[in-house]
Protein backbone atom coordinates (compact mmCIF):
# COMPACT_ATOMS: atom_id res chain seq x y z
CA UNK A 1 0.00 0.00 0.00
CA UNK A 2 1.78 3.49 -1.22
CA UNK A 3 1.62 6.37 1.96
CA UNK A 4 3.77 8.49 0.31
CA UNK A 5 2.45 10.40 -2.36
CA UNK A 6 3.46 13.41 -4.57
CA UNK A 7 1.60 16.54 -3.38
CA UNK A 8 -1.25 18.15 -5.76
CA UNK A 9 0.81 21.46 -6.71
CA UNK A 10 3.75 18.68 -7.40
CA UNK A 11 1.46 16.97 -9.83
CA UNK A 12 0.01 20.00 -11.10
CA UNK A 13 3.89 21.23 -12.04
CA UNK A 14 4.48 18.03 -13.86
CA UNK A 15 1.39 18.01 -15.44
CA UNK A 16 2.27 21.64 -16.95
CA UNK A 17 5.53 20.61 -18.02
CA UNK A 18 7.36 22.79 -15.45
CA UNK A 19 9.21 20.46 -13.42
CA UNK A 20 13.16 20.23 -14.17
CA UNK A 21 13.61 16.93 -16.50
CA UNK A 22 14.90 14.77 -13.21
CA UNK A 23 12.28 15.69 -10.86
CA UNK A 24 9.92 15.05 -13.37
CA UNK A 25 10.93 11.58 -14.12
CA UNK A 26 10.71 10.98 -10.28
CA UNK A 27 6.97 12.05 -10.53
CA UNK A 28 6.27 10.21 -13.81
CA UNK A 29 7.64 6.70 -12.49
CA UNK A 30 5.77 7.06 -9.20
CA UNK A 31 2.63 7.60 -11.24
CA UNK A 32 3.25 4.14 -13.30
CA UNK A 33 3.44 2.69 -10.09
CA UNK A 34 0.35 4.58 -8.07
CA UNK A 35 -3.57 4.44 -9.28
CA UNK A 36 -4.56 6.97 -7.38
CA UNK A 37 -2.01 9.42 -8.68
CA UNK A 38 -2.57 7.83 -12.27
CA UNK A 39 -6.75 8.90 -11.95
CA UNK A 40 -5.10 12.62 -10.34
CA UNK A 41 -2.83 13.37 -13.25
CA UNK A 42 -5.16 12.34 -16.02
CA UNK A 43 -7.88 14.83 -14.74
CA UNK A 44 -5.23 17.57 -14.27
CA UNK A 45 -4.29 16.70 -17.64
CA UNK A 46 -7.89 16.90 -19.22
CA UNK A 47 -8.11 20.72 -17.21
CA UNK A 48 -4.38 21.82 -18.60
CA UNK A 49 -5.28 20.76 -22.15
CA UNK A 50 -8.34 22.46 -22.13
CA UNK A 51 -7.01 25.54 -20.89
CA UNK A 52 -3.94 25.82 -23.02
CA UNK A 53 -5.30 24.20 -26.05
CA UNK A 54 -9.17 24.42 -26.25
CA UNK A 55 -9.68 28.07 -24.50
CA UNK A 56 -6.40 29.54 -26.13
CA UNK A 57 -7.38 32.99 -27.89
CA UNK A 58 -6.69 31.86 -31.27
CA UNK A 59 -9.38 32.27 -34.32
CA UNK A 60 -9.79 28.82 -35.81
CA UNK A 61 -10.54 30.51 -39.54
CA UNK A 62 -7.15 32.39 -39.55
CA UNK A 63 -5.33 31.15 -42.22
CA UNK A 64 -1.72 29.44 -40.98
CA UNK A 65 1.79 31.53 -40.31
CA UNK A 66 3.69 30.51 -42.92
CA UNK A 67 6.09 28.88 -40.62
CA UNK A 68 3.19 26.25 -39.29
CA UNK A 69 2.15 26.02 -43.14
CA UNK A 70 5.59 25.04 -44.01
CA UNK A 71 5.37 22.46 -40.91
CA UNK A 72 2.72 20.55 -42.06
CA UNK A 73 3.70 20.22 -45.76
CA UNK A 74 7.15 18.98 -44.19
CA UNK A 75 5.18 16.52 -42.11
CA UNK A 76 3.19 15.33 -44.95
CA UNK A 77 6.14 14.72 -47.41
CA UNK A 78 7.69 12.03 -44.48
CA UNK A 79 7.85 8.92 -45.71
CA UNK A 80 5.08 6.83 -43.61
CA UNK A 81 6.92 4.14 -41.27
CA UNK A 82 5.73 0.54 -41.86
CA UNK A 83 3.92 -0.81 -38.97
CA UNK A 84 6.18 -4.21 -39.44
CA UNK A 85 9.21 -2.40 -39.66
CA UNK A 86 12.51 -3.86 -37.80
CA UNK A 87 12.99 -0.71 -36.16
CA UNK A 88 8.95 -1.36 -34.72
CA UNK A 89 10.42 -4.79 -33.48
CA UNK A 90 13.31 -3.22 -31.72
CA UNK A 91 11.42 -1.12 -29.96
CA UNK A 92 9.00 -3.58 -28.31
CA UNK A 93 12.22 -5.91 -27.56
CA UNK A 94 13.16 -3.01 -24.38
CA UNK A 95 13.48 -4.90 -21.50
CA UNK A 96 11.78 -3.74 -18.52
CA UNK A 97 13.82 -5.10 -15.61
CA UNK A 98 17.24 -3.98 -14.04
CA UNK A 99 19.44 -6.79 -12.64
CA UNK A 100 21.61 -6.63 -9.28
CA UNK A 101 23.07 -8.90 -7.72
CA UNK A 102 21.68 -12.08 -9.36
CA UNK A 103 18.08 -10.48 -9.07
CA UNK A 104 15.74 -8.31 -11.39
CA UNK A 105 13.58 -6.21 -10.76
CA UNK A 106 10.82 -4.34 -12.57
CA UNK A 107 11.27 -0.84 -13.69
CA UNK A 108 8.26 1.78 -13.56
CA UNK A 109 7.77 1.92 -17.94
CA UNK A 110 9.31 5.53 -17.11
CA UNK A 111 12.16 4.25 -16.17
CA UNK A 112 12.44 1.62 -18.56
CA UNK A 113 13.40 3.54 -21.35
CA UNK A 114 15.80 5.35 -19.83
CA UNK A 115 17.37 2.47 -18.65
CA UNK A 116 17.63 1.05 -22.03
CA UNK A 117 20.33 3.39 -23.05
CA UNK A 118 22.96 1.82 -20.40
CA UNK A 119 23.71 -1.49 -20.50
CA UNK A 120 26.55 -1.23 -17.90
CA UNK A 121 23.63 0.10 -16.11
CA UNK A 122 21.51 -2.34 -16.59
CA UNK A 123 23.13 -5.16 -16.16
CA UNK A 124 24.41 -4.00 -12.37
CA UNK A 125 28.18 -3.45 -14.05
CA UNK A 126 28.75 0.08 -13.64
CA UNK A 127 27.64 0.44 -9.89
CA UNK A 128 29.59 1.63 -7.49
CA UNK A 129 29.64 0.60 -3.72
CA UNK A 130 30.12 2.40 -0.90
CA UNK A 131 29.98 0.31 2.35
CA UNK A 132 26.46 -1.75 2.60
CA UNK A 133 25.21 0.75 -0.34
CA UNK A 134 25.68 0.88 -4.23
CA UNK A 135 24.76 3.53 -6.40
CA UNK A 136 24.29 3.30 -10.34
CA UNK A 137 24.07 6.37 -11.46
CA UNK A 138 21.83 7.09 -14.46
CA UNK A 139 22.17 10.67 -15.61
CA UNK A 140 23.16 14.37 -14.50
CA UNK A 141 21.21 17.48 -15.64
CA UNK A 142 22.22 21.10 -14.70
CA UNK A 143 22.24 20.72 -11.05
CA UNK A 144 20.20 17.48 -10.59
CA UNK A 145 21.75 13.68 -10.34
CA UNK A 146 19.38 10.67 -10.88
CA UNK A 147 20.61 7.24 -9.75
CA UNK A 148 19.42 3.91 -8.65
CA UNK A 149 20.45 2.96 -5.10
CA UNK A 150 20.78 -0.87 -3.83
CA UNK A 151 20.99 -0.66 0.07
CA UNK A 152 21.68 -3.88 1.71
CA UNK A 153 19.69 -4.89 4.84
CA UNK A 154 20.67 -2.47 7.85
CA UNK A 155 22.95 -0.22 5.60
CA UNK A 156 22.24 3.23 5.68
CA UNK A 157 23.40 6.47 4.13
CA UNK A 158 25.46 8.84 6.90
CA UNK A 159 23.33 11.62 8.56
CA UNK A 160 22.99 14.55 6.19
CA UNK A 161 21.46 17.94 5.38
CA UNK A 162 20.30 18.89 1.49
CA UNK A 163 21.38 22.07 0.02
CA UNK A 164 18.45 21.39 -2.22
CA UNK A 165 15.87 18.77 -2.58
CA UNK A 166 16.19 15.27 -2.66
CA UNK A 167 13.22 12.72 -4.12
CA UNK A 168 13.38 9.33 -3.35
CA UNK A 169 10.88 6.74 -4.99
CA UNK A 170 11.10 3.31 -3.82
CA UNK A 171 11.18 0.68 -6.25
CA UNK A 172 11.66 -2.97 -3.91
CA UNK A 173 12.05 -3.95 -0.30
CA UNK A 174 11.53 -1.25 2.66
CA UNK A 175 13.28 2.34 3.06
CA UNK A 176 13.43 3.50 6.81
CA UNK A 177 13.45 7.64 7.55
CA UNK A 178 13.54 8.09 11.08
CA UNK A 179 10.73 6.79 12.80
CA UNK A 180 8.85 6.30 8.82
CA UNK A 181 9.30 3.23 7.06
CA UNK A 182 8.30 3.27 3.36
CA UNK A 183 7.17 0.58 0.96
CA UNK A 184 7.64 -0.12 -2.79
CA UNK A 185 6.03 2.47 -4.74
CA UNK A 186 6.49 5.52 -1.97
CA UNK A 187 7.43 8.31 -3.50
CA UNK A 188 9.56 10.39 -0.30
CA UNK A 189 9.99 14.56 -1.01
CA UNK A 190 12.80 16.32 1.38
CA UNK A 191 13.86 19.90 0.93
CA UNK A 192 16.88 21.56 1.94
CA UNK A 193 16.27 22.15 5.48
CA UNK A 194 15.85 18.31 6.76
CA UNK A 195 18.46 16.57 8.05
CA UNK A 196 18.22 12.91 8.16
CA UNK A 197 19.83 8.94 7.91
CA UNK A 198 17.69 6.62 5.72
CA UNK A 199 18.73 3.61 4.77
CA UNK A 200 17.21 0.09 4.12
CA UNK A 201 15.27 -1.78 6.73
CA UNK A 202 16.77 -3.83 8.88
CA UNK A 203 15.34 -7.47 7.52
CA UNK A 204 15.46 -7.01 3.80
CA UNK A 205 17.30 -5.26 1.05
CA UNK A 206 15.88 -2.18 -0.41
CA UNK A 207 16.32 -1.15 -4.19
CA UNK A 208 15.49 3.00 -4.84
CA UNK A 209 15.51 5.07 -7.58
CA UNK A 210 16.82 9.03 -6.24
CA UNK A 211 17.06 12.44 -7.93
CA UNK A 212 19.17 14.83 -5.92
CA UNK A 213 19.84 18.76 -6.13
CA UNK A 214 23.14 19.77 -5.51
CA UNK A 215 25.10 17.66 -3.07
CA UNK A 216 24.19 16.88 -0.03
CA UNK A 217 25.97 18.31 3.02
CA UNK A 218 27.33 15.64 5.55
CA UNK A 219 26.60 16.53 8.96
CA UNK A 220 28.45 14.30 11.08
CA UNK A 221 32.31 13.39 12.02
CA UNK A 222 34.97 12.70 9.71
CA UNK A 223 32.95 12.24 6.53
CA UNK A 224 32.08 15.98 7.56
CA UNK A 225 35.47 15.92 5.81
CA UNK A 226 33.68 15.20 2.31
CA UNK A 227 31.65 18.48 2.10
CA UNK A 228 33.75 20.09 0.33
CA UNK A 229 34.35 16.86 -2.41
CA UNK A 230 30.45 16.27 -1.87
CA UNK A 231 30.29 15.86 -5.51
CA UNK A 232 31.89 12.42 -4.72
CA UNK A 233 28.85 11.23 -3.49
CA UNK A 234 25.67 11.97 -5.35
CA UNK B 1 -17.81 11.53 -44.31
CA UNK B 2 -16.67 12.93 -47.26
CA UNK B 3 -13.33 13.99 -47.01
CA UNK B 4 -12.73 10.00 -47.07
CA UNK B 5 -13.54 10.29 -50.77
CA UNK B 6 -11.04 12.99 -51.18
CA UNK B 7 -7.85 10.94 -49.69
CA UNK B 8 -5.12 10.90 -50.88
CA UNK B 9 -3.58 7.87 -51.23
CA UNK B 10 -0.31 6.96 -52.89
CA UNK B 11 1.11 10.69 -52.28
CA UNK B 12 4.57 11.78 -53.69
CA UNK B 13 6.02 14.68 -52.51
CA UNK B 14 4.37 16.94 -55.39
CA UNK B 15 0.96 16.44 -54.00
CA UNK B 16 1.74 18.30 -50.94
CA UNK B 17 1.25 21.76 -51.78
CA UNK B 18 -1.98 20.99 -53.14
CA UNK B 19 -3.45 19.65 -49.78
CA UNK B 20 -2.05 22.48 -47.47
CA UNK B 21 -2.84 24.93 -50.11
CA UNK B 22 -6.35 23.54 -50.06
CA UNK B 23 -6.40 23.84 -46.56
CA UNK B 24 -5.59 27.57 -46.05
CA UNK B 25 -8.62 28.48 -48.49
CA UNK B 26 -10.63 25.92 -45.86
CA UNK B 27 -13.85 25.99 -48.53
CA UNK B 28 -15.92 23.46 -46.37
CA UNK B 29 -14.83 24.83 -42.94
CA UNK B 30 -17.58 27.38 -41.86
CA UNK B 31 -20.12 24.78 -42.49
CA UNK B 32 -18.39 22.22 -40.26
CA UNK B 33 -17.32 24.25 -37.53
CA UNK B 34 -19.79 24.33 -34.32
CA UNK B 35 -20.02 26.34 -31.52
CA UNK B 36 -20.78 23.86 -28.95
CA UNK B 37 -17.83 22.77 -27.11
CA UNK B 38 -18.63 19.08 -26.54
CA UNK B 39 -19.67 18.92 -30.50
CA UNK B 40 -16.05 20.06 -31.09
CA UNK B 41 -14.31 17.28 -28.80
CA UNK B 42 -16.51 14.60 -31.01
CA UNK B 43 -15.32 16.21 -33.65
CA UNK B 44 -11.08 15.85 -33.12
CA UNK B 45 -11.72 12.48 -31.67
CA UNK B 46 -13.34 11.25 -35.20
CA UNK B 47 -10.97 13.38 -36.51
CA UNK B 48 -8.01 11.17 -35.46
CA UNK B 49 -9.71 8.01 -35.67
CA UNK B 50 -10.45 8.54 -38.88
CA UNK B 51 -6.73 9.87 -39.26
CA UNK B 52 -5.16 6.65 -37.58
CA UNK B 53 -7.85 4.38 -39.79
CA UNK B 54 -7.35 6.05 -43.31
CA UNK B 55 -4.46 7.90 -43.59
CA UNK B 56 -6.59 10.97 -44.06
CA UNK B 57 -4.59 13.92 -45.19
CA UNK B 58 -7.58 16.09 -44.98
CA UNK B 59 -8.38 15.86 -41.96
CA UNK B 60 -5.17 16.00 -40.91
CA UNK B 61 -4.83 19.24 -42.22
CA UNK B 62 -7.87 20.24 -40.23
CA UNK B 63 -6.24 19.02 -37.02
CA UNK B 64 -3.28 20.92 -37.47
CA UNK B 65 -5.05 23.86 -38.75
CA UNK B 66 -6.78 23.74 -35.37
CA UNK B 67 -4.19 22.82 -32.80
CA UNK B 68 -0.49 23.79 -33.95
CA UNK B 69 -1.61 27.58 -33.16
CA UNK B 70 -2.18 26.69 -30.21
CA UNK B 71 -0.10 24.74 -29.61
CA UNK B 72 2.46 26.97 -30.16
CA UNK B 73 0.90 29.60 -28.06
CA UNK B 74 1.35 26.73 -25.08
CA UNK B 75 5.00 25.97 -25.96
CA UNK B 76 6.32 29.30 -26.17
CA UNK B 77 5.41 29.79 -22.62
CA UNK B 78 6.96 26.16 -21.93
CA UNK B 79 10.04 27.26 -23.84
CA UNK B 80 10.47 30.73 -22.49
CA UNK B 81 9.78 32.61 -25.70
CA UNK B 82 12.59 30.51 -27.60
CA UNK B 83 11.00 30.41 -31.48
CA UNK B 84 12.88 28.11 -32.45
CA UNK B 85 12.64 25.44 -29.71
CA UNK B 86 9.04 25.95 -29.33
CA UNK B 87 8.74 25.54 -33.34
CA UNK B 88 10.39 22.43 -32.83
CA UNK B 89 7.94 21.30 -29.96
CA UNK B 90 4.85 21.73 -32.03
CA UNK B 91 6.54 19.82 -35.18
CA UNK B 92 7.89 16.96 -32.94
CA UNK B 93 3.64 16.86 -31.37
CA UNK B 94 2.07 17.29 -34.75
CA UNK B 95 4.86 14.47 -36.61
CA UNK B 96 3.78 12.08 -33.48
CA UNK B 97 -0.13 13.05 -33.84
CA UNK B 98 0.53 12.37 -37.91
CA UNK B 99 2.49 8.80 -37.08
CA UNK B 100 1.00 7.74 -34.06
CA UNK B 101 -2.87 8.39 -34.48
CA UNK B 102 -3.47 4.65 -33.96
CA UNK B 103 -1.92 4.58 -30.45
CA UNK B 104 -5.04 7.37 -29.33
CA UNK B 105 -7.86 5.97 -27.45
CA UNK B 106 -10.52 7.57 -27.62
CA UNK B 107 -12.42 6.27 -24.60
CA UNK B 108 -9.61 7.46 -22.66
CA UNK B 109 -10.14 11.00 -23.04
CA UNK B 110 -10.14 14.10 -25.40
CA UNK B 111 -8.41 14.34 -28.44
CA UNK B 112 -6.80 17.73 -27.27
CA UNK B 113 -6.09 15.91 -23.94
CA UNK B 114 -3.76 13.26 -25.91
CA UNK B 115 -2.15 15.94 -27.83
CA UNK B 116 -1.39 17.60 -25.04
CA UNK B 117 0.25 15.13 -23.72
CA UNK B 118 2.87 14.37 -26.25
CA UNK B 119 3.59 17.68 -26.09
CA UNK B 120 4.15 18.02 -22.62
CA UNK B 121 6.13 14.57 -22.70
CA UNK B 122 8.12 15.51 -25.70
CA UNK B 123 9.17 19.35 -23.59
CA UNK B 124 10.82 16.96 -20.94
CA UNK B 125 12.42 15.06 -23.30
CA UNK B 126 13.81 18.41 -25.14
CA UNK B 127 14.97 19.41 -21.05
CA UNK B 128 16.58 16.31 -20.50
CA UNK B 129 18.75 16.31 -24.02
CA UNK B 130 19.87 19.67 -23.44
CA UNK B 131 20.50 19.65 -19.48
CA UNK B 132 22.20 16.25 -19.40
CA UNK B 133 25.99 16.89 -19.37
CA UNK B 134 29.09 13.90 -19.41
CA UNK B 135 30.08 13.94 -16.25
CA UNK B 136 33.30 16.49 -16.49
CA UNK B 137 34.59 17.04 -12.97
CA UNK B 138 33.93 13.53 -12.67
CA UNK B 139 32.21 12.23 -9.39
CA UNK B 140 32.41 9.05 -11.56
CA UNK B 141 36.37 8.65 -11.86
CA UNK B 142 35.98 10.26 -8.25
CA UNK B 143 34.36 7.49 -7.03
CA UNK B 144 36.76 4.84 -6.71
CA UNK B 145 38.73 6.68 -3.96
CA UNK B 146 35.21 5.94 -1.76
CA UNK B 147 35.30 2.69 -2.82
CA UNK B 148 35.45 -0.06 0.13
CA UNK B 149 38.47 -1.89 -1.22
CA UNK B 150 37.93 -5.23 0.70
CA UNK B 151 34.91 -7.00 2.39
CA UNK B 152 36.10 -6.10 5.38
CA UNK B 153 34.49 -2.91 4.86
CA UNK B 154 31.60 -3.76 4.12
CA UNK B 155 30.97 -4.72 7.86
CA UNK B 156 31.92 -1.52 9.52
CA UNK B 157 29.50 1.30 9.60
CA UNK B 158 29.37 3.24 6.82
CA UNK B 159 31.16 6.29 7.81
CA UNK B 160 34.27 4.52 9.35
CA UNK B 161 34.65 3.11 5.75
CA UNK B 162 34.99 6.49 4.50
CA UNK B 163 37.06 7.53 7.14
CA UNK B 164 39.19 4.78 6.20
CA UNK B 165 39.23 5.28 2.72
CA UNK B 166 40.57 9.21 3.52
CA UNK B 167 43.28 8.40 5.48
CA UNK B 168 45.90 6.91 3.11
CA UNK B 169 45.52 10.22 1.85
CA UNK B 170 46.36 12.51 5.38
CA UNK B 171 50.02 11.90 5.23
CA UNK B 172 49.94 14.61 2.24
CA UNK B 173 48.98 16.92 5.17
CA UNK B 174 51.62 19.24 7.39
CA UNK B 175 51.81 18.45 11.16
CA UNK B 176 49.78 21.61 11.94
CA UNK B 177 47.00 20.86 9.54
CA UNK B 178 46.34 17.08 10.52
CA UNK B 179 46.14 18.49 14.12
CA UNK B 180 43.55 20.61 13.29
CA UNK B 181 42.01 18.10 11.09
CA UNK B 182 42.25 15.58 13.49
CA UNK B 183 40.37 17.47 16.38
CA UNK B 184 38.14 19.06 14.22
CA UNK B 185 36.70 16.30 11.68
CA UNK B 186 37.62 13.00 14.13
CA UNK B 187 36.85 14.23 17.74
CA UNK B 188 34.52 16.26 16.57
CA UNK B 189 35.32 19.46 18.59
CA UNK B 190 34.44 22.87 17.57
CA UNK B 191 36.21 25.21 15.82
CA UNK B 192 36.94 27.51 18.61
CA UNK B 193 37.75 25.19 21.32
CA UNK B 194 39.94 23.53 19.44
CA UNK B 195 41.99 27.51 18.76
CA UNK B 196 41.89 27.61 22.62
CA UNK B 197 43.24 23.84 23.10
CA UNK B 198 46.49 24.95 20.64
CA UNK B 199 46.25 28.00 21.76
CA UNK B 200 46.24 29.85 18.24
CA UNK B 201 43.86 32.24 16.68
CA UNK B 202 40.22 30.84 15.27
CA UNK B 203 40.94 32.23 12.15
CA UNK B 204 44.42 30.41 11.89
CA UNK B 205 42.45 27.07 12.57
CA UNK B 206 39.73 27.84 9.87
CA UNK B 207 42.66 28.61 6.77
CA UNK B 208 44.70 25.57 8.38
CA UNK B 209 40.89 23.47 7.40
CA UNK B 210 40.74 24.93 3.87
CA UNK B 211 44.16 24.88 3.42
CA UNK B 212 44.01 21.16 4.35
CA UNK B 213 40.85 20.23 2.57
CA UNK B 214 42.66 21.95 -0.38
CA UNK B 215 45.14 19.60 -0.29
CA UNK B 216 43.29 16.54 -0.03
CA UNK B 217 41.12 17.33 -2.70
CA UNK B 218 44.49 17.49 -5.12
CA UNK B 219 45.54 14.69 -4.17
CA UNK B 220 42.39 12.55 -4.52
CA UNK B 221 42.50 14.65 -7.66
CA UNK B 222 46.17 13.71 -8.78
CA UNK B 223 45.76 9.65 -7.56
CA UNK B 224 42.97 9.32 -10.15
CA UNK B 225 44.24 11.31 -13.13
Amino acid sequence: MIKSHPSEGLLQAFVAGELPPALALCVSAHVDMCRLCQRDVQRLEAQQAEYSLEQAPVADQAPLPDELDHMLSAILAMPEAPADSPKASKITKISKHIHWNQQKFLLPRALQQQVNHQPALQAGESWRQLGKLWRGRLAEHDEWRTSFYYIERGGEIPEHTHKGREITLVLSGSFVDGDEVYQEGDFIYRDGSHTHKPGADATEDCLCFTAVEAPLHFTTGATRLLNPLGKLLY
Amino acid sequence: MASASRRISGYTANTVPIVSGLMTSKPENQSTTSADPANDGQRWKDALVEIAETRCRVQYAKLFNHFAPRLKMFALRLCDSNEALALELVQDTMLAVWQKAHLYNASKGAASTWIYTIARNLRYDQLRKASSKADVISAEDLWPVLEAETDDGRSAPDHLVLQLQLEKYYDALSPAQMEVIRKVYLEDKPQQQVADELNIPLGTVKSRIRLAVQKLQDKIEAHHD
